[in-house]
This record gives C-alpha cells, structure tokens and sequence, in this order.
C-alpha cells in the first residue's frame, strides 16, 4: 500500500468507525489549563486542580450521557484524574462505552513574515508521549491546525506547514495505536461570505490529504475535524440548509471515501445552532460515504457550565443540561432532530470569540 | 468555489452523470490512425480510410450494443466520418443515446532525463480545438497520461508533470463544454506484485486529485479513467477478487466522492478478464460513492475485429461477437455477469510490452 501498516491497523481501522457510530459524537473536554481557566472564571470558579476535576466528574458522571458520546477528547491533566471515589476516569468512560482521547498539540506560535498566520507545536517527542497516553488508556488523539480567511491568507506557507503538521503527528499517532483527529481548521473571524470559505475549505482539505497520503497514513484509520462551511463572523448568517448544502459539497471534493466519519467542530457557534447545521447535514439526500457527527467543546458545555456555577447544588441540574445537548446532537447525527430540545440558559448564544486561542 | 463554475457548469455535470449510469459503459474506438493500423494488419486489413470507416461502422451499428452504451471514444477523422448510407456517426450515436467523446491528446514524448517516462503531448490549441469538437457534437474528452513501475519509476518528476497535464487539459476541456476523461494509466509492463502497484496507484491517483484541486477543475463534471490495480505482466496472476479488493481500497483512498463515475482502462487484459474483474469490483460488499464501469478498446473490440476479417459477409457475425461483449460489461457494472460469455478470442490475452497508441 501506499499507507504503512502500523501493527496497531485493525485495531486502529476498529476504533475508528466505533467513533463514527450513527448516533454517537465526541465530547471535547481537551482544554488546556488557561483555556478552561476562561471557562471558570467565566462562572466565577477558581481555576484550580479540584475544580477542573469536578467539572470533568460532572461531565463524564452525567446519567445517560454516554450513550450518547463514542469518544471524550481529554487533556493530559485529565487522563489521570478520578472521580471523587477514587475510579479514574479513563475507566469510567471505558465502561460507558466511551473510547478515550488525547490532545497532544502544544498550541500555537506565529509564522515569521505571514500576517498572524501560525502553525502547531508539539512533534518533539511525540511518540513517546503517544506510548504513555496508550498505556494510559487513550485511544485516539487530537492536534488542532488554525488556519484564518483574510486579504492573503491562507496563504501557501500557512497551508503546506499545518498540513504537513497534520500528516508528521498523524503517522506518529498511527505507529503508537492512537486513531488521529486531523483538525484543519479555518477560523470563522471575518467579513467573508460563505463561497469564500468553501473555496477556502476546500484548498486546504485537498492539501490535507495529499500530505496524508504523502505521510503514508492510512486513512481508514483516522478521522476528520473540519469547520463547518458558513459565512464570516461579519457576514449575515445563513439557513442550515444552505450551509450543510456547502459544507457536504465541500466534503465531497476532498474527503476520501476511506475516511470513516467526519466530526465537526462548532467553532463560535452556539449550541443549538451547531446542533441545526449538523442536522441539516444529515437530512441531506447527497452522496456521503463518511458519518458526519460532531466533536464539540463549547457547543456542547455552555449550558451546562452556566448551570453548575461551580455549586455541588446545581450538579443535577448541570448534568440534565449537559444530557439535553447529547441527546439533541445525537438526534442529529440521524438527521431527525426537530429542535425541540428544551433550550437551556445559554444554549442559543454565540460562543464566538474573535480570533479565539484555546 | 475552490471550483471553476463556467457557462458549461450544468450541462458538464449532466453529462459525467449520464456517462456514469449503472449498466452503461464507454467504448474506447479512438485509436490514432498508426494504431488501428495496427489492429488492421493483424486481420489483414488495409488501412486506408474506406476501412477504418467501415470498422467503425460495424461497431456503431451493431444491433442493441448501443444500448449498453452512454459514450464512445472517437479519433478526429471519425468524429467527421459518415455511415455509408450518408449519416454522420455522431447522429448515429446521438439518435441511440449515446454520447461522443473525443480524444485529444497528442500522444506521449520522454522526458529527458528519465528512464524512459513520458509526458504527454497537446496543448498547442486545445481550447480552440475543444470548441471545434464542441461543434462537430463531441460533449466528453479524454487525454491518457502514462507512468511506469520500476525501481526508480514513477519518478516524482513524471508524477508532477503528469499530474499537472491532466489537470490543465481538464480545466481546458471545462472551459469548452467537454468532460475531461483523466487518465493517469500505470502500465502493467514490470514483474513487481500487486502491492507495489497499488501503492503507485494510490500516489499517483493522490497527485492527479491535488493537482486537479489546484487548477479549480470541477469535480462532479469530470470521469476518472485509472487502470485497475493488479500484479505486473511479468508476475503471477490473482483471482478477481483480489483485484477488486486492492482496486476499490486504492480508490477509496484517493477519488472525492465528487466524482460522479470510474470508467476503467483494460490494458492488457482479455476480454473476459476485464469483464470478470469489473464485475468482482462491483459485487464488492463496501461503500463505493462513484459507480464503477468501463472505458474498454481491446477489451470490446479484440474477438469482433477477429470474426470481421474485413469481410462484409462477416459483419453480422462480428456485429453478434461485439453485442455479447457490450451486455457482458454490462452485467459486470452491474455486478451480475454470470460468465460464459468467454469465447476462445473472448480468453485471448492483449498484453503488448510497452504498449504505445
């Protein structure tokens, strides 16, 4: 083959598709520790080891949750942690059915001469990281590649760095039995319309998977984390209709059929719109040889934070938010959502923040 | 779009559909003069152009072929020629549903420097040429790119400049209303096993997308025209399903599922192989989001050149041998070829080392 078979392809190809069951999605709960700090902060929580913790038992703890969810992208701090009786959560997930992640970037630096344009950190010994993580128990890994929509950019540099950052980390993931997450993605900031960012997409889906195949990665054994195709952050919205119609297309011109599942992130998009556009997606009558699910952070977790406000009180009333939003975008993997799920607070606000760094 | 959306944008779309419907197929009848030449003097025929028509004839007018049919490939003098009751064989095709295609390339020139790998020739004019095609009722192209295994073949120069040539032609071919068929044909020639071939396969397939994302072709209006992954000539034979199972693989691997239909060459292959092949593809139990079918020329044409000999008392028989093949094809789009269509001409191998057109 033109793609290495690592010894771990079966089970690789296996998880895989497990991730892209029908019904299911991925929990991104990766954020980094200043990252989750906003979050809190925002709830007037300390950013402190216990809270972060609690946040998470609250997640992953969440009656009927899993069910819904084949993955839960973790940050490192997190793949160690327990519950407050003392069971890891590694080990909770494994017995919700729920197949651990890891993120293994290390954020973003700026490319010299580019105009705020960046690339991803983190293949220093990645490897060995990537052993640790499986011995931990993860599964599947995520590196996160930004690229923004302006006057020149993307341009070509940007392009070819993050793509080829993208292929390096997935072919080391491959050889250390972790399914990559391949996440280009193009930020919503701007006044663009919605053409300019498929025509955007697209060029760098296509420069994607030809590092992909450059790199000898086998794409049965990956998954995909793009953007949604919508207008800018400035430009008037659109109907999901019209931005599923673009995205799917997008798709359709530069995912392989190899490709198992595809599994969006929200970006700035509010919860329930996220859910609508993934919907949308769904009910689609188009040729689409990938599940398309989601891998949310915000879009998922808004609601919930809001409810918690960091009091043990709230933490039943934050876990049905957090079940609410599951059960809605699990609706909407099958394309049978009919937006009825009760809104809690929060849940129709715009989680855009510009030029947003995790 | 990443995409060109010109004047032809719909009707493109429409027609690399069409030519992709389940149960029809192309048949490839564009050899250049010095080829059917070739062809011509294996049955001792003259050629000279009374019989390159009357050749032509027999194919067109074969009773219920056409229906197995949605396009033909045509050489330019035949895309000018007529039946000999006076009906230009563009009509003929027309009236029958089925879709002229054109080819336009100019042949293969070495690319100096290399091991023998080639580059092909034919931009002089293309677009002018494309819309005199255009005209004369062609409405789908084709351009054959040539790469090679070897120890050191194909090299990332013949990729890339094979790559970039389809992608050029094709946006060429958008811009004039013709569907470009891209054909990045890796020859067979070598004693290498099938795994070496798929993975050349999935590189180039890889570099031909790219280069195709590149010039803004169109996807959903474009055919892709690869040669099926199989071992090289001078290595064992594998069952069908093998092949089909490294095929499919490879392709999923490479092809957006954009593209509406794979139409594949024969190479060498007999008849009977290439339809028992197809067909094993097609009966393949996994996703495939472009339908699977055939761009044949030997394979089609090889046991009713055979049975014509250039006799006129023979075209009814030679018109039966090439009905059988069309419907055999057919079924294997369809993945229901039930075999026994495999006549002693129909098993004949068609290997020719380093074959030219």
């Amino acid at each position: 083959m033109s793609c290495f078979i690592s010894k771990y392809a079966d089970e690789l190809t296996k998880n895989a598709a497990y991730i892209g069951t029908p019904g299911k999605g991925i929990l991104a709960a990766d954020e980094s520790t200043g990252t989750i700090g906003k979050r809190l902060s925002s709830i007037n929580v300390e950013n402190v080891e216990e809270n972060r913790r609690a946040l998470r038992e609250l997640l992953f703890t969440a009656p009927g949750a899993l069910q819904y969810l084949s993955g839960v992208i973790l940050f490192e701090e997190t793949l160690y942690q327990k519950t407050a009786s003392g069971k890891l959560f590694v080990v909770v997930l494994k017995e919700g059915g729920v197949l651990p992640g890891i993120k293994v970037d290390k954020g973003t630096v700026e490319l010299n001469g580019t105009n705020g344009e960046t690339f991803t950190q983190g293949l220093d010994g990645l490897a060995q990281r990537c052993q640790k993580y499986y011995e931990a128990g993860a599964r599947f890994a995520k590196w996160r590649a930004v690229l923004k929509i302006g006057a020149n950019e993307p341009s070509e540099l940007a392009i070819q760095e993050n793509a080829n950052g993208l292929a390096m980390y997935a072919a080391i993931c491959q050889q250390c039995g972790l399914v990559p997450i391949v996440e280009p993605e193009i930020l919503v900031d701007g006044p663009h319309d919605i053409k300019k960012c498929a025509e955007v997409t697209e060029r760098v889906l296509a420069a994607c998977y030809k590092a992909l195949n450059d790199h000898h990665v086998m794409l049965e054994g990956t998954l995909l984390k793009p953007n949604m195709v919508t207008p800018g952050s400035d430009s008037p919205k659109v109907a999901p209709e019209v931005i599923a119609e673009y995205t799917v297309r997008a798709l359709q011109r530069t995912v392989p059929a190899a490709v198992p599942a595809i599994v969006f992130l929200s970006g700035g998009q509010s919860e329930e719109e996220a859910t609508l556009n993934l919907n949308a997606m769904n009910k689609l009558q188009t040729k689409k040889p990938w599940s398309l699910s989601f891998s949310f952070g915000r879009a998922l977790q808004q609601s919930t934070l809001k409810a918690w406000a960091g009091k043990e009180e709230n933490v039943k009333k934050a876990q049905d938010a957090l079940l609410v939003r599951c059960k809605a975008n699990s609706e909407a993997t099958l394309g049978t959502y009919k937006g009825d799920a009760k809104l809690g607070e929060g849940a129709a606000e715009s989680l855009h923040v510009k030029d947003y760094k995790y | 779009m990443s995409a060109f959306v010109g004047k032809y944008a719909e009707e493109l779309i429409k027609n690399a559909k069409y030519i992709a419907t389940p149960g029809k197929g192309i048949l490839a009848a564009d050899e250049s003069t010095g080829t059917i030449g070739k062809r011509l003097s294996s049955i001792s025929v003259e050629n000279i152009e009374s019989n390159r028509q009357a050749l032509r004839e027999l194919l067109f007018t074969s009773p219920n072929a056409l229906s197995y049919l949605s396009g033909v490939i045509l050489f330019e003098e035949t895309l000018y020629q007529k039946t000999s009751d006076g009906k230009p064989f563009v009509e003929v095709l027309e009236d029958n549903n089925v879709i002229p295609g054109i080819k336009v390339d100019k042949g293969t020139v070495e690319i100096a420097g290399t091991n023998g790998e080639t580059t092909t020739q034919g931009f002089d004019s293309l677009g002018a040429r494309c819309q005199q095609y255009y005209k004369a009722g062609a409405r789908f192209a084709k351009w054959r790119a040539v790469l090679k295994i070897g120890p050191n073949e194909p090299s990332e120069l013949s990729i890339q400049q094979n790559a970039q040539g389809l992608a050029r032609y094709a946006i060429i071919c958008q811009e004039n209303g013709l569907v470009p068929i891209v054909e990045p044909e890796v020859l067979t020639d070598g004693p290498h096993d099938i795994q070496k071939c798929a993975a050349v396969t999935e590189t180039v397939l890889a570099a031909v997308y790219k280069a195709l994302n590149e010039h803004h072709v169109l996807l959903e209006g474009t055919l892709l025209k690869p040669n099926m992954v199989t071992p090289g000539s001078d290595s064992p034979k594998v069952a069908a399903e093998v092949i089909a199972q490294y095929t499919v693989t490879a392709l999923r691997r490479t092809v957006p599922p954009a593209v509406p239909g794979i139409v594949f060459l024969s190479g060498g292959q007999s008849e009977e192989e290439a339809t028992v092949n197809l067909d094993a593809m097609n009966k393949l139990d996994v996703l495939k989001p472009w339908t699977l079918s055939f761009s044949f020329g030997r394979a089609l044409q090889q046991s009713t050149l055979k049975t014509w000999a250039g006799k006129k008392e023979n075209v009814a028989k030679a018109q039966e041998a090439f009905l059988s093949r069309c419907k055999a094809n057919s079924e294997a789009t369809l993945g229901k070829y039930g075999g026994g269509s495999a006549g002693g001409l129909a098993s004949e191998s068609l290997y020719v080392k380093g074959y030219k057109y």
